[in-house]
Formats: C-alpha cells, sequence, structure tokens
C-alpha cells in the first residue's frame, strides 16, 4: 500500500509563448488504502496527473511522491489500467498476465488464478483482438492484481464500455479490492460511478487544470448499488458534484462561444 | 461438386484429347508428348481432388477452379494458336508440349539451378533482414539517429541495387559473393525504411502503457517495439523479397554460371526458346513457391492481428 503526495503540482506543456498550463498549484495527499477519484470536464488535467504519479510525465514545479520517495521513472510497483491499449496485442490473454509475472516466480498456474479471478479462464489462449472491449479490461485489471503493485492508477478504464458491461466491471473491481486494499487513483467522468468507488472525489477545472473541490464519500463498505441509490444522502451529493461540473462546463463554454444553451442561468 | 468444377474437368479433358488427336503443326512436331499430357493430367487430378473437399482437404474449392480456368484458357490458347496452327513463328513460339517436353530433360540442371539461386537469395535476403531490422528499429526509436541517418538513406535507397554489380565484382573475391552483396543492399533499404515507419506508427498509448510496466530498454525493445512494427516490417521484407528476385536473376544474368537466371540467358544464346520458356515457367514455380512460405511466415507471425 502506498500514500501519494503532490505538493504545489505545476505542469506547463510547450515552451515560451505557446505555454499551455495543464496543471497548476495541485496539492492531494491519498492516504494508504484510499480510494479517490479525479472528476472533472475535458482537459482539466486529470489524466495528466495519472500520468505523474506513473512516473510518464514530470512536474514543472512541484513535487509527486509515492511512500515519501519523489518519482523518477514508471515502475511495477505502480500499476497503470488505461482505457484501451493496455494489453500487448501480440500475446494471448495468459501470456499478457504471465509478462507481468516474469520477475516474479510466477508461472502458469498463478497466471491462471488471475484469470479465474475476472471469470475468463476459458480464453486463455485467446489473443485480446478476438476478445470484446469488456473482456479486454477484466483481463487488464486481472493484470493489475497480478503485478500486485503499492498503487492502482486507473485513467477512465471503463469509459469506453457499455453500460451494462460498465456496471459489470465496476461490481467486479468493488469486489476486487474489498479483499484487497490498495491505494486507488482513479480517473473518471461519470458522477455515479466516482460515487458508487470512491472515498474522496476531487473535482477539478480545466486550463489550467486545478483542484475545485473534494468531497467525502462517507458511504459505509461493502458498498451496494441499489442500497446506495436508494439513501437520501447520494441524491443529495450527486446533485452537488452534477451542479460543480455544471457550472465548470458552462464557464469553459463561456470562455469558447458565446453559446449558452437556454435556462443554464437561473 | 460445382458446375465451375465440372466444366473445368470436361474442358482439361476437352484440352488432352485436343493435344493427343489433333495433329500438330509441321515445325511443332515433338519426339514425346508424355511431359505435357501428364501435367495435364496432373492438373485434372488437382481439380477433381480440390472439388471433394471433404476427402482431399484442399479449400478453398472456388479458388482452386477460377485459377484451374485461367490455366486452362492460358493452356488451350497456346495449344491451338501455337501447336496446332502455328500462327506465330514455331521457331520463337514452341508449344506447350515442346515446352514442357524441354522442362522434363533438363529437369536435373534445372533443380541444381534453383538450389545454387537459392542459396544466394537466402544468403543475401536472410543478411538484410538480420541487419535491417535491430538498425531500423534504433533509428526509428532515436529521434536524433533518425534525423542524421534518415537524409542519407532516403538518397541511398532508391538507387537500383543492380547498379552496384560492377563494382562489386571488382572489390569482392568471387562472383557468387558480388551477387550475395547486391542482393543484400537491395533488400536492406526496403526493410530499413520499412523498420523505421513500423516504430513511427506504434500507438504511443502502447508504449506508455508497456513502460508503466517497468521495461528495461532491450525488454521494450525486443518484448513491444519490435512485435508492435511487425506487420509493418513485413510489408517491406514482401517488396524486399519480390526485389531479390529481380537482382538474383539480373546478377545470375550476368556474371554465374549457375542458377535459374543463367540457365534462361544460356538457353537464349543457343537460341533454344523451347528450353527458356522451359526455366521461366520452372522460375515462376519456384517464386510462387518462396512467396508462399512467405506467407505462411508472415501469417504465423503476425497470427495476433485481428483477421
Amino acid at each position: 500500500m502506498a500514500r501519494i503526495e503532490l505538493k504545489d503540482v505545476t505542469m506547463v506543456y510547450g515552451g515560451k509563448g505557446t505555454a499551455v498550463a495543464a496543471l497548476e498549484d495541485i496539492n492531494l495527499d491519498i492516504g494508504e488504502g484510499e480510494f479517490v477519484t479525479l472528476i472533472g470536464p475535458s482537459g482539466c488535467g486529470k489524466s495528466t496527473i495519472i500520468d505523474l504519479i506513473a512516473g510518464l510525465k514530470f512536474p514543472t514545479n512541484g513535487s509527486v511522491l509515492v511512500n515519501g520517495k519523489i518519482i523518477r521513472s514508471p515502475g511495477p510497483d505502480r500499476g497503470v489500467v488505461f482505457q484501451d491499449y493496455s494489453l500487448f496485442p501480440w500475446m494471448t490473454v495468459l501470456d499478457n498476465i504471465r509478462f507481468v509475472l516474469r520477475n516474479k516466480n510466477g508461472n502458469a498456474n498463478s497466471a491462471a488464478k488471475y484469470l479465474d479471478m475476472v471469470g475468463l479462464s476459458g480464453f486463455a489462449k485467446n489473443y485480446p483482438a478476438t476478445l470484446s472491449g469488456g473482456m479486454r479490461q477484466r483481463v487488464a485489471i486481472a493484470r493489475l492484481f497480478a503485478m500486485n503493485p503499492v498503487a492502482f492508477l486507473m485513467d477512465e478504464p471503463f469509459g469506453a464500455l457499455d453500460a451494462l458491461n460498465r456496471i459489470y466491471l465496476q461490481n467486479l473491481l468493488l469486489h476486487l479490492w474489498s479483499r484487497e486494499r490498495k491505494t486507488v487513483v482513479f480517473v473518471t467522468h461519470d458522477v455515479d460511478e466516482a460515487l458508487l468507488l470512491s472515498d474522496r472525489i476531487v473535482v477539478m477545472t480545466p486550463s489550467p487544470g486545478r483542484i475545485k473541490e473534494i468531497v467525502e464519500v462517507g458511504f459505509p463498505r461493502p458498498r451496494c448499488r441499489t442500497t446506495l441509490i436508494s439513501d437520501s444522502g447520494y441524491t443529495g451529493m450527486r446533485a452537488n458534484l452534477l451542479n460543480l461540473l455544471q457550472e465548470e462546463m458552462l464557464e469553459s463554454l463561456s470562455r469558447q462561444s458565446s453559446f449558452v444553451p437556454e435556462g443554464a442561468h437561473e | 461438386m460445382n458446375r465451375t468444377g465440372i466444366i473445368l474437368i470436361l474442358l482439361t479433358i476437352l484440352l488432352l484429347l485436343v493435344a493427343y488427336f489433333l495433329p500438330d503443326a509441321e515445325k511443332q512436331q515433338v519426339a514425346d508428348k508424355n511431359p505435357y499430357l501428364s501435367v495435364l493430367f496432373v492438373l485434372m487430378i488437382v481439380v477433381l481432388l480440390a472439388n471433394f473437399p471433404k476427402f482431399s482437404g484442399i479449400s478453398p474449392v472456388q479458388k482452386v477452379n477460377d485459377v484451374g480456368l485461367l490455366i486452362f484458357i492460358a493452356l488451350m490458347f497456346s495449344e491451338l494458336v501455337f501447336a496446332k496452327l502455328a500462327v506465330l513463328d514455331p521457331f520463337l513460339f514452341p508449344s506447350p508440349a515442346r515446352v514442357f517436353l524441354a522442362l522434363f530433360k533438363d529437369i536435373d540442371i534445372l533443380l541444381d539451378g534453383l538450389v545454387s539461386s537459392i542459396t544466394l537469395l537466402a544468403a543475401g535476403y536472410l543478411l538484410a533482414v538480420i541487419t535491417a531490422i535491430p538498425l531500423g528499429l534504433i533509428t526509428g526509436w532515436k529521434k536524433r539517429l533518425f534525423n542524421a541517418a534518415y537524409p542519407f538513406a532516403k538518397a541511398v535507397s532508391p538507387i537500383p541495387p543492380t547498379v552496384y554489380l560492377p563494382y562489386s565484382i571488382v572489390l569482392l573475391p568471387s562472383f557468387k559473393a558480388a551477387s550475395v552483396f547486391v542482393i543484400f543492399i537491395g533488400a536492406f533499404w526496403p526493410i530499413f525504411v520499412a523498420t523505421v515507419y513500423g516504430v513511427f506508427n506504434i500507438e504511443p498509448r502502447l508504449i506508455n502503457s508497456a513502460r508503466t510496466l517497468g521495461l528495461g530498454n532491450l525488454e521494450l525493445m525486443r518484448r513491444v517495439v519490435l512485435p508492435a512494427a511487425l506487420p509493418t516490417i513485413f510489408s517491406g521484407a514482401l517488396i524486399a523479397l519480390i526485389l531479390s528476385f529481380i537482382t538474383l536473376t539480373v546478377a545470375e544474368m550476368i556474371g554465374t554460371n549457375s542458377g535459374l537466371g543463367w540457365y534462361i540467358e544460356y538457353e537464349h544464346q543457343f537460341a533454344n526458346y523451347d528450353k527458356l520458356l522451359a526455366g521461366m515457367l520452372f522460375l515462376g514455380f519456384a517464386v510462387v513457391s518462396i512467396m508462399f512460405v512467405f506467407d505462411r511466415v508472415q501469417s504465423y507471425c503476425l497470427r495476433w492481428q485481428k483477421v
């Protein structure tokens, strides 16, 4: 498990004159075993934060620390799941998992165990191209658990899936995570997904990317979708989050064009 | 058995009858017609087997029949126009029976030639494969190296490989070495350029995803960059192979005393056009077989791609 800290992180793309601030003054402290969701309109830098923690990008100013150590490169201690391209298309499903076990004394049996965990034992010899998007993400999750990192970084992992598959994968992730509470940083733009999964929701605002508000989600675990939706606190929190996001959306819209949807200002 | 199959077999029988019973033109007469008739017979058997796929395992039936139909048209045309009517000069346009007889008589020389040709081809081509792919991977990966090397590659790669032949003959100890070198040069550039482009066009998110696994540079190259670039590398390798056939035969025609290119050139000097055509036919078979092997290797290596 890992504690993840972002201290005064600023991120600027491009050189002088064309510089675009992607992140500004980000301070975020994620505790061990905490599930934190980043939510916000596109361009708010939520994926950039994942890249920073993963070590794929480096902040212009400030520091990103995992367990007190500054991140200098990507490493297998932080497992990442992207929306797509997480798996190697030229390896079978089983080989994809075996590959992350290669330096541990993992063999075919333990790789198969992880595949079984996501209910895909029957597809061990399939290539990813022959699987549906939902199945591919299930394999990606199995691989994530096989890697056994201290932190899970998930960049809109269910963003490209249909509603049913998304529900299935959210439940699967919750179930697996409840057995092994890793620190999770999860990016989404789906408010219900954020409420179902997280301990805290970080609402972000674009250009430059900043943290607008951090919302505590106090629902007891294990959570169940149906009881959660009928909770009176849920509805209020959902409305609050949607409001925050809508403000953001309207602001960025008015910055981009003069068109403002009817009834937007009540 | 489908209709095309039945028609094709009837047509082949007709061709057999025409070839056997109708008299040849005076200058197209041949001592031994059996090689040609056997070839026709074998063709007919293949078509017959293909039309019972459950029994023979040959598939797809339609493709075999359509290809068979084209072969039939070509053979029937040459049988009538060259052998029977001798519309064109029989000296320059030998009948199919004469060509197949020449093929049959010279089969030992042709097989020796095939071995010699394939040795040169394999040496030059494989040398290109094992050098161009690693160099291409590094050049595509390192931006600075690419910027330095690419203008050079762009200037040198369009030079026809055969241009190097005279100079290589002077510089290298044997003609065989010169041929291998020229085949190598010709095959190198298409594979190199394709590899560089293959690396360029790798989805960046795939590379990022791989880097999050904490791979070392060598492992990243071998397990991620190479397989990701492989589809593009294969398209370059195919062009290189086709170019190699050209380079090989030209090199053989210029200076060796073995090989299929040499055979064709040699028989040309004696105006044995039946043998020349037999050599071309044999060369065609050889090329088709090599391409078949290439195709198999490609589909095996890229079996992970969506079909």
